[in-house]
């Protein structure tokens, strides 16, 4: 079962995402600030990150460097309610940019292919998953 | 009576004597106008002699003569009417003059009535005026010149109208004239108007039309435009429009009289040292006197005149009278200079005055943008995060609460309103930041189509939606995402203008570099009041508007190197069109992939 770190400031939508995720079968674990989740990739190893940038304490964009310099093939989906990230150099590194919506749609799509892309490249590789860092 | 008239002729044989010898032109004609006889001086001045005369009327004489009234006005006189008005025609005292302009001669006439019944004869006297008359008619060419000059616009009629005076008039006849101006910061000197014919065939056919029609100077300066002027002078005289004359140069008379300000006249310039050999082969002319034009002690050109295929000698009078009408044209030259100085200082100061107001209303423009563009960030923001987990949640109950009940009805409106605000949001955001523009060669006609079936459950009743296709598979260089949306705007629009019923028709064109993308509605229009505010944010004439459609869609196709246009009118549509680069093939292929590049 893939793991999903979902990081977000805002305790009502830590819940929805929790929801929606888990109700799709996917194992959930919520941070809500950067610091958070750089403790929490250690301790989950999750396969991907749903991660807001704008938050108090440590922001998506600090903490999407802390976690690709260490899990840098770890998918990263930032999801923020600014599209003006988007032009950012930094959120380039990140695999997926998607633009909060009520409609979660294109959430839950960008995670599915994310998590299949990696799971066919891990196949590729022909051995089981191994996380880096370790 | 019959014997009044003998006797009165016979006074006149017998005084034949006197008559003869008389210092004016004198003849007889019979009370019904017939001549009867005149004497020598007469028969000179009429280059005629006794037998061509006699029993002619006088109209018939004087056939190819121009007959006139001088005062008040100069007014052509029917000789024939004349002599039969009894009354008048021993009160007036006309001017007639042989119509060759070249070699004019004026004479004055006057009629008298002797004796009387049957044997009343007309005595005609003709007294020589030529000097006196050629001295008056150079008056009123400066006085002409003068007002054409006034009048005058541009530099090339100007040119003309002060050439023309020097070949046209009766008192100034020379057969051509040119000016040469200086040129290339005044190192050389150009030939810039010349007047004349270009050979001796055009020479006859003009002096004879000239003869025939006797055109006033007025007639003569007004007949043509100062471009047909130009063409004409390149036409008849092309190699002498393309020589230059260095200033400094030894060997040119029209280089002398510039660079020493006198006039110089030469009788024959293929001997005269001072002269260039080649020069007198493109000029053609043997005799030929060049003056300056001098204003306020500054040089600013040279006239030269001559009397080529007329046969006959430049007169002393004729270069003193060109030095005076020289004088003359310089100055207006120095006006026309001066004129068309500030002529293009105005028009460079209006140019000016229009950018600053550009500029300005821009500046208004972006500094509400940047306003608004500051509040969106601030607020759009902190609404969409609350508003992402009320519709988020709504969303859920939506799916768990069973078909038909009241809940999942309430949530289906929650989620419903939610969309509504979030693409109100997403909008104010796309304005104050357009986002990142990726052009790609773009088919309009397929994209139209996309957005004609997205509008599909919107088009009904008596409204239609039509698309036209006139690119033929043209395609435009802009970003799909932008395109689409400004379709969409536009024809939203457009369907709210036409209401019940009416038809909205985009419409695919080319126009040079462009593709244009109309929108047209057929609905009521948009007043003219609202129409210099249609892109200003926050202005909507709509009860639920934002103010935003349309500011956006500007922001869209500026961002794509675009322009969009509205022409409106009460009670006959509106047409909005979109102009797009045309996609011009591999050039801008390449461009798009290094966009692509760096977008990923």
């Amino acid at each position: 079962m893939a793991r999903i770190l979902i990081v977000d400031d805002e305790k009502n939508q830590r819940l929805l995402y929790r929801e929606d995720f888990e109700e799709q079968g996917y194992e959930v674990r919520t941070a809500e600030n950067g610091l958070e989740a750089l403790r929490l990739v250690d301790e989950f190893l999750p396969h991907l990150v749903v991660l807001d940038i704008s938050m108090p304490g440590m922001d998506g964009m600090e903490a999407l460097s802390g976690i690709l310099a260490r899990y840098p093939d770890l998918p990263v989906v930032l999801h923020t309610a600014y599209s003006s990230y988007r032009d950012n150099f930094m959120s380039w590194s990140a695999h997926a940019y998607v633009v909060k919506s009520s409609d979660r749609e294109e959430l839950f799509s960008t995670v599915r292919r994310l998590l299949d892309e990696q799971a066919a490249k891990k196949n590729q590789a022909g051995t089981k998953p191994a996380e880096v860092g370790e | 009576m019959k014997n009044g008239a003998d006797q009165l002729d016979r006074v006149f044989q017998r005084a034949s004597d006197l008559f003869h010898s008389l210092p004016v032109g004198v003849a007889f004609l019979d009370r019904n106008g017939r001549f009867l006889g005149g004497n020598d001086l007469f028969f000179q001045a009429l280059d005629r002699d006794h037998e061509e005369v006699y029993g002619r009327s006088l109209g018939e004489v004087f056939r190819r003569w121009h007959a006139f009234k001088r005062a008040p006005q100069e007014k052509t006189v029917d000789l024939e009417a004349l002599v039969r008005d009894e009354r008048a025609r021993d009160r007036v005292c006309i001017l007639v003059t042989t119509q060759a302009p070249a070699r004019g001669r004026t004479f004055r006439l006057r009629l008298k009535t002797l004796g009387e019944g049957e044997g009343k004869r007309i005595l005609l006297t003709l007294e020589e005026e030529t000097q006196a008359q050629k001295m008056e008619q150079k008056i009123r060419l400066l006085q002409m010149l003068a007002k054409h000059i006034r009048s005058t616009p541009d530099l090339d009629r100007l040119l003309f109208t002060i050439l023309t005076c020097v070949t046209a008039g009766r008192a100034l006849s020379f057969s051509r004239a040119f000016i040469f101006l200086p040129c290339q910061g005044g190192k050389n000197l150009r030939c810039r108007m010349a007047v004349g014919p270009g050979s001796p065939e055009e020479a006859g056919a003009i002096w004879a039309r000239l003869a025939r029609e006797d055109p006033d100077l007025d007639t003569l300066l007004t007949r043509y435009s100062a471009a047909r002027v130009k063409s004409e002078a390149a036409r008849a005289f092309p190699e002498l429009l393309q020589l230059s004359i260095p200033v400094d140069s030894p060997r040119s008379l029209v280089a002398r009289t510039f660079r020493e300000k006198a006039p110089h006249w030469t009788h024959n310039a293929w001997e005269d040292p001072r002269e260039d050999p080649e020069f007198v082969r493109i000029f053609r002319a043997r005799e030929f006197v060049a003056v300056p034009m001098v204003a306020a002690g500054k040089n600013l050109g040279v006239i030269t005149a001559d009397n080529l295929y007329l046969d006959r000698p430049i007169v002393h009078n004729d270069i003193e009278f060109l030095l005076i009408l020289a004088g003359q044209a310089a100055l207006a030259l120095e006006n026309a200079f001066a004129q068309a100085t500030l002529n293009s200082q105005v028009k460079h100061l209006a140019r000016m005055n229009k950018n600053l107001r550009e500029a300005r209303s821009k500046l208004i423009l972006s500094e509400k943008m940047a306003a608004v563009g500051s509040l969106a960030a601030r607020i759009t923001h902190e609404i969409r995060n609350p508003l992402t987990t009320i519709g988020g949640f709504a969303r859920r109950i939506l799916k768990e609460a069973p078909e038909g009940t009241k809940v999942r009805r309430n949530a289906g409106i929650i989620v419903e309103e939610v969309d509504r605000l979030e693409a109100l949001l997403q909008g104010i955001l796309d304005f104050s930041r357009p986002s990142q523009v990726r052009p790609v060669p773009l088919d309009l006609g397929a994209l139209a189509q996309e957005v004609k079936v997205t509008f599909s459950s919107q088009v009904k009743g008596k409204v239609r939606l039509r698309v036209q296709d006139q690119v033929q598979g043209k395609k435009a260089f802009a970003d799909p995402s932008h395109v689409r949306q400004v379709l969409i705007n536009l024809v939203k629009n457009a369907i709210e203008a036409v209401g019940e019923e009416g038809t909205i028709r985009i419409l695919l064109k080319e126009a040079g570099e462009r593709l244009i993308v109309s929108v047209e509605d057929d609905g009521p229009g948009i007043p003219e009041e609202a129409r210099g505010r249609l892109f200003e944010p926050f202005f909507t004439t709509k009860i639920a508007g934002t103010g935003l459609g349309l500011p956006i869609t500007r922001a869209l196709v500026e961002a794509n190197k675009g322009k969009i246009q509205v022409e409106s009118a009460p009670g006959k549509g509106t047409t909005f069109r979109v102009l797009l680069p045309l996609y011009k093939g591999e050039k801008e292929g390449g461009g798009r992939q290094m966009e692509e590049g760096r977008a990923q």
